[in-house]
């Protein structure tokens, strides 16, 4: 696939996945992160995505992380935000989505407050 | 002989709205110019404005262009487009024949629809009348006509639309609208390519309804879930919704069709012109601007619920701000201040809005203020516009509608004088 995003694992911990995303997210590129993110989620109930390396979002983007954080739930898991960017947090505050999702500082915290052997919780 | 010149402008309007019934718009050059002979008018000649304003161009009838007629005038710079951009008339003294040239505005209400040309053998106030009640006619008569009228939708663009924005621009309403209480204006950009940007405003006895929308995506999709927006905001709100409930609305439409796949963002706000009460629900957009004074500005505050089609659950808070008279009201969409120059630093909120106050400072009409706003942005982005910019500005002037004077000065009616910011005077000397 010819995207300019790029998504790497970072780490797993039993239940938890953690996914670096590098690049933009944006319409052009948003399918690939919904499509590698829907699969991980097919084997960790809890995904957390290291936003740092993302380079730009757009609505379609934000979009795709709404829809993965929906998709998240209904399988009883959670999709975790770590470091989005200033431009991302802008987006995320102005939309109110700040208030939804689950947004930590960086993925080390992220890890923190979600531990290894973290059980899904649950609703 | 005053009895016969005001027999002669009477004869020219009577006989231009008889024969207007059953005619088509290309037709209306060579009609109106028979008629006006009636009031001492010849060589008329009608421009209408692109839907950038940038140019004003000539609508021409069966024989074409008449000979030694420039089909296309640029707006800035010239005796034409001055009469365009502050609403008053200019004139220029023809070579050879005795007379004068005179350049006037057609206003629609408060929409600017072109210009007017005549060669008046009279040179006096009464001339000045006859000219300004003609125009007057022939904006109304174009815009009665232009909704079905392929030959001015074709005249009125110097590139080919997007399907978005052939949609778009037949489900919003004119640019301006002004009455005693308030003026409203609107643009946006790129006026050929709109994906998912929409605007809207509403009389409703003494309530103005204010939206603005903009879908995600850049895209027909995109320009399809803002019309179905629109729709969904205009239906619930005619049925008795209010702010909170047309929200709603507009959410359930988009999911019901897209199934949480397209979203759209948007403020929908009222304001009540008896008491300059402004009431606004923020669905995830960049809050309101209100800018007062010339100086002051303020974005208001207001707990957003989740994008309309998200389904995040976010409650709708109703926020209301008290008004003063003059305010302006900003809604405005991210292609404004998210444009991004030659070093990749954007537009901004400040540059938009210290825009806005100094331009107003200066006088100018409002909707010519906006014209220029996104031109200023255009420039900014080196003629290239990456999303929809639009903005809808709202003035309140006051809870009366009868006295319009105030309104007519913040547009640029006809007759008025020319704003103090500017050194250019009337065009020639006959006046």
């Amino acid at each position: 696939m010819n995207s300019l995003l790029r998504i790497d694992t970072a780490d797993t911990r039993s239940q938890a996945t953690a996914l670096t995303v590098t690049g933009p997210v944006d319409l052009a590129n948003a399918s690939v992160l919904e499509q590698t993110v829907d699969e991980a989620l097919n084997h960790h109930p809890t995904v957390i995505l290291d936003l740092t390396g993302v380079t730009f979002c757009d609505s379609s983007g934000l979009n795709t992380l709404i829809r993965l954080r929906r998709r998240a739930q209904h399988s009883g898991g959670e999709l975790i935000l770590a470091a989005p960017p200033p431009q991302m947090m802008r987006m995320l505050r102005i939309t109110g989505a700040d208030s939804v999702f689950t947004i930590h500082g960086s993925l080390a915290e992220a890890w923190q407050t979600h531990p290894a052997s973290g059980t899904p919780p649950t609703e | 002989m005053d009895v016969d010149r005001e027999a002669g402008g009477r004869t020219m309007l009577a006989g231009l709205l008889h024969a207007s019934h059953l005619m088509p718009l290309d037709m209306l050059p060579e009609t109106a110019g028979e008629h006006a002979r009636a009031a001492g008018f010849t060589d008329l000649l009608i421009y209408v404005t692109d839907l950038e304003h940038r140019e004003l161009h000539l609508l021409t009838g069966p024989n074409g262009t008449p000979p030694d007629t420039p089909r296309d005038i640029r707006i800035e710079g010239t005796t034409p487009g001055r009469a365009y951009q502050y609403g008053w008339l200019t004139s220029s003294s023809p070579n050879e024949a005795a007379g004068v040239h005179w350049w006037l505005p057609i206003v629609d209400g408060a929409e600017r629809i072109g210009v007017l040309r005549v060669h008046s053998v009279y040179d006096d106030a009464r001339a000045r009348e006859d000219a300004d009640r003609l125009a007057a006619l022939l904006a109304l008569l174009i815009v009665a006509k232009r909704t079905s009228s392929d030959t001015l939708a074709k005249l009125i663009r110097t590139e080919p639309l997007n399907i978005g924005a052939e949609m778009a621009w037949n489900l919003m309403p004119p640019a301006t609208y002004a009455d005693g209480r308030i003026v409203i204006s609107a643009s946006l950009e790129p006026a050929y390519r709109i994906s998912g940007d929409v605007y809207e405003y509403a009389l409703d006895g003494p309530l103005v309804h204010l939206t603005i929308f903009d879908a995600m995506g850049h895209d027909n999709a995109a320009g399809l879930c803002g019309a179905l927006a629109l729709g969904a905001c205009r239906q619930a709100r005619r049925q008795g919704a209010d702010l909170a409930a047309k929200g709603d609305a507009v959410e359930a439409a988009l999911i019901e069709q897209y199934g949480h796949r397209r979203y759209a963002t948007g403020i929908l706000a009222t304001l009540d012109t008896r008491t300059g009460v402004l009431s606004w629900v923020n669905r995830g957009h960049h809050p309101p601007i209100i800018i007062r004074d010339n100086r002051w500005s303020s974005h208001l505050k207001c707990p957003p619920a989740h994008p309309m089609g998200t389904d995040l659950g976010l409650p709708s808070t109703v926020c209301h701000e008290q008004l003063q008279p003059g305010d302006r009201i900003v809604l405005y969409t991210d292609g404004i201040t998210e444009a991004r120059g030659a070093d990749d630093s954007e537009f901004g909120l400040e540059r938009f809005t210290d825009f806005l106050i100094r331009r107003h400072a200066d006088g100018l009409p409002v909707p010519e203020t906006l014209r220029r706003l996104i031109k200023a942005v255009l420039d900014y982005q080196e003629g290239h516009l990456h999303d929809d910019a639009t903005v809808l500005m709202c003035e309140w002037l006051g809870p009366t509608a009868e006295d319009t004077e105030p309104a007519a000065a913040l547009i640029g009616l006809l007759g008025h004088d020319p704003p103090p910011m500017s050194s250019t005077t009337r065009d020639g000397s006959s006046l």
